[in-house]
C-alpha cells in the first residue's frame, strides 16, 4: 500500500516581499512629500554667521513652539504663509486676519503656560522667518510689523550657509 | 523588477526537490537585493539643516512696538539703498558716506573696537532686496553686535 501523498503547501515569499517593499516605498515617498509641502522652496539669503537648530539649542536659544512664517511671491503678490494658510500683506502689518491668527497663537501659548508675556507686551515665542533673498523690504517689513504688533519679537531669520546652492 | 520565476521553478521542478535545486533561492535573493537597493536609492536624501540668524528687533524700533525705548547704548545708523546692477550701497553713520558691504563691515568693526556697546539701526529703501539687509545682520553677528534692527519705512514708501 502506498503511503498517502504528503500535501505540502509552500508559501511563495517573493511576491509578498515585492508587494510589502513597494507599499513601504510608496508610504515613505508620500510621507516625505507631505512633510515638505509645509516648507516652501525658496532661495534664502546667505549668512555665514547663521547657526543650525542644534547649535542654537546649545547656545540656549529657545526653539520649542516655534512659529514658522514664510513670505511667498504668488504671481507677483507677496503673501505671508503661516501654517499652510496665505495672508495678504498690507502697510503697517495691519492685516486683521493675520493679526487675529497670530494673536490666537499668542493667547493659546500664554494661557497654556507655554510662553510668557512681559510688561512691554513682548512674548517669548520664537518665530522663524523664511524670506526669499529677492523679496523687497517693503513686503518684508509688513511681515515683521505684523509680528511686532502681537508682541512676537524673538525673530530668527532663515538663511543659507555660504557655498550652497538653492534650498528648500 | 527582477525575474519572478522563483515560485514556478520550485513548483515546476518536480524531479528537483527543494534541497536538490541548484539555485533554490537565487531569484528570491536577486529580487530582495534589487528591491532593497531601490528602496534606499528612492528614500535617500542628503540631510541639510536650515540655519537661522537669530536677531533682536530694536527696542521701539517699529512704530507699533509697545516697548519703551530706554537704553543708553550708542546707535549706529546704516542706510541700505539700491545700487546700479542690482547691488546695494550702504550709507554709514551721520554723514552717510556710501560704501560696499566689505567697507561697511570694516567701518562697523572700527566703531565697535573701542568696547562700547552699540545698537545698529538699519533703514532702507522700499525696493531694496532682503538679502542686502540680511547682510548687515550677518555683519552685526560677526562683530558680536547683539542689537541690530530695522527702522520701518514711513509715509508713502510704506505703501497701502
Amino acid at each position: 500500500m502506498r503511503p498517502p501523498e504528503e500535501n505540502r503547501v509552500e508559501v511563495d515569499m517573493v511576491p509578498m516581499i515585492d508587494i510589502i517593499t513597494l507599499l513601504l516605498m510608496f508610504l515613505v515617498i508620500v510621507g516625505d512629500l507631505a512633510a515638505s509641502a509645509s516648507t516652501i522652496q525658496m532661495k534664502l539669503p546667505r549668512a555665514d554667521q547663521a547657526l543650525t537648530d542644534k547649535e542654537l539649542k546649545e547656545k540656549g536659544v529657545r526653539l520649542e513652539g516655534r512659529v514658522v512664517v514664510q513670505l511667498q511671491n504668488q504671481s507677483g503678490v507677496y503673501r505671508a504663509i503661516v501654517n499652510n494658510k496665505a495672508y495678504d500683506l498690507v502697510g503697517g502689518g495691519s492685516n486683521r486676519k493675520l493679526l487675529e491668527y497670530l494673536d490666537e497663537q499668542v493667547t493659546y501659548n500664554v494661557n497654556k503656560g507655554l510662553a510668557k508675556k512681559d510688561s512691554t507686551g513682548a512674548v517669548d515665542i520664537p518665530v522663524k522667518l523664511r524670506i526669499p533673498e529677492d523679496a523687497p523690504m517693503r513686503e518684508v517689513e509688513r511681515v515683521i510689523m505684523s509680528l511686532a504688533r502681537v508682541g512676537m519679537v524673538h525673530v530668527q531669520y532663515a538663511a543659507e550657509p555660504f557655498g550652497k546652492a538653492a534650498s528648500k | 523588477m527582477a525575474h519572478r520565476g522563483g515560485g514556478s521553478e520550485h513548483e515546476g521542478g518536480g524531479s528537483k526537490g527543494h534541497g536538490s535545486d541548484d539555485r533554490p533561492w537565487v531569484y528570491f535573493m536577486i529580487d530582495s537585493f534589487f528591491l532593497c537597493t531601490q528602496f534606499f536609492v528612492v528614500t535617500f536624501h542628503i540631510k541639510s539643516d536650515e540655519i537661522v540668524l537669530p536677531q533682536k528687533l530694536p527696542p521701539g524700533g517699529t512704530a507699533m512696538a509697545r516697548q519703551v525705548a530706554v537704553d543708553t547704548k550708542k546707535k549706529l545708523s546704516v542706510h541700505v539703498s539700491q545700487a546700479a546692477g542690482g547691488g546695494a550701497a550702504y550709507g554709514f553713520g551721520a554723514n552717510m558716506g556710501e560704501v560696499g558691504l566689505s567697507g561697511l563691515v570694516d567701518k562697523l568693526a572700527v566703531s565697535t573696537s573701542a568696547g562700547v556697546e552699540y545698537q545698529v539701526r538699519v533703514s532702507y529703501e522700499p525696493d531694496v532686496r532682503w538679502e542686502h539687509v540680511m547682510a548687515v545682520f550677518n555683519a552685526c553677528s560677526k562683530l558680536k553686535i547683539a542689537e541690530c534692527g530695522l527702522i520701518p519705512l514711513r509715509g508713502r514708501d510704506a505703501g497701502p
